[in-house]
């Protein structure tokens, strides 16, 4: 089971954190591609990772939510203008 | 329960189903997501916003310890998401991986800036003595460290794995530096990063 060797090898983690070259991957995104299984095992670990990172949040201020909105029209405005 | 579906099919990563966002009864994937920010959609900045607000905002805090820094950034994080959409590719990772690093340089570039390096000169407090070359990933003392640790022991998430996720994940260091900072052998790092995002899954999934 070629597919259930390369979903054990731990090549999909190192894609996730981003320790992988360009070239390797490729072959991991190839291999996603061809075998449905690999791809769904890549997006439990890439999620997983989501939520370990939004166990970090700290509740703050909701006006910030605001000011980023605003921040982001006056940047379309510079834009546009 | 609405499915929103009017997007370009070709955004959607290959090979890995989309992740999919809940927001206010509709159901919005990453593709469609990435279309209504492309298309400066309000409500896609709420769902973004919703979504991922308290993970950037957890990341810059990791490296800037201090939440007035954290408020600034998170708008320069954000307006740069909306400035630079058009070159998120997505068979090059997630959405979430491409927002993380954009922050993770903000926070980097900040802390290298001229302006920080000035209060470092005229202010002796501890939370402004981080060193963006050698972070100490084991210090505790801090109220981000603790309030971790107290994440991870709830999870049951073990602190060997959760530090070298962190500085692997979250500080963008490699396998080698990693293993210089912990002072462990190389092959331990590299074994736990893979058990450790393992257990992650697994944690979650329960």
């Amino acid at each position: 089971m070629i597919e259930n060797d390369y979903i054990t090898s731990g090549i999909l983690q190192d894609y996730c954190l981003g320790l992988l070259a360009d070239e390797d991957q490729r072959k991991v995104e190839a291999m996603c591609n061809a075998y449905p299984q690999a791809a769904r095992e890549l997006q439990l670990l890439q999620q997983a990772l989501e939520k370990y990172a939004g166990s970090d949040a700290i509740r703050h201020r909701n006006e910030l939510r605001r000011d980023v909105w605003e921040a982001i029209k006056k940047l379309w405005e510079e834009e546009s203008s | 329960m609405n499915t929103t579906s009017n997007y370009p099919s070709q955004l959607t990563p290959p090979g890995a189903m989309p992740a999919v966002y809940e927001h206010n009864g509709t159901v919005v994937d990453t593709a469609t997501l990435v279309w209504m920010i492309k298309s400066k959609n309000e409500r896609g900045f709420h769902i973004l916003y919703d979504k991922y607000c308290g993970a950037l905002y957890g990341i810059l805090l990791k490296f800037l310890r201090r939440k007035d820094l954290a408020d600034d950034l998170l708008q320069d994080v954000f307006v740069k998401i909306w400035k630079h959409i058009d070159a998120f590719d997505p068979s090059r990772g997630t959405l979430f991986t491409w927002m993380l690093n954009i922050a993770r340089n903000q926070a980097i570039d900040y802390l290298r800036s001229s302006r920080y390096q000035q209060q470092l000169l005229h202010v002796n407090n501890e939370q402004f003595s981080l060193d963006t070359d050698y972070i100490d990933a084991t210090a505790s003392s801090s109220s981000m460290a603790e309030f971790k640790d107290l994440q991870n022991k709830a999870l049951g998430f073990d602190a060997k794995y959760a530090e070298v996720i962190d500085l692997i994940f979250f500080y963008g260091y490699t396998h080698e530096q990693t293993a210089r900072i912990l002072k462990l052998p190389l092959g331990t790092v590299k074994t736990r990063a893979r058990k450790g995002l393992g257990l992650l899954k697994t944690l979650y999934r329960q």
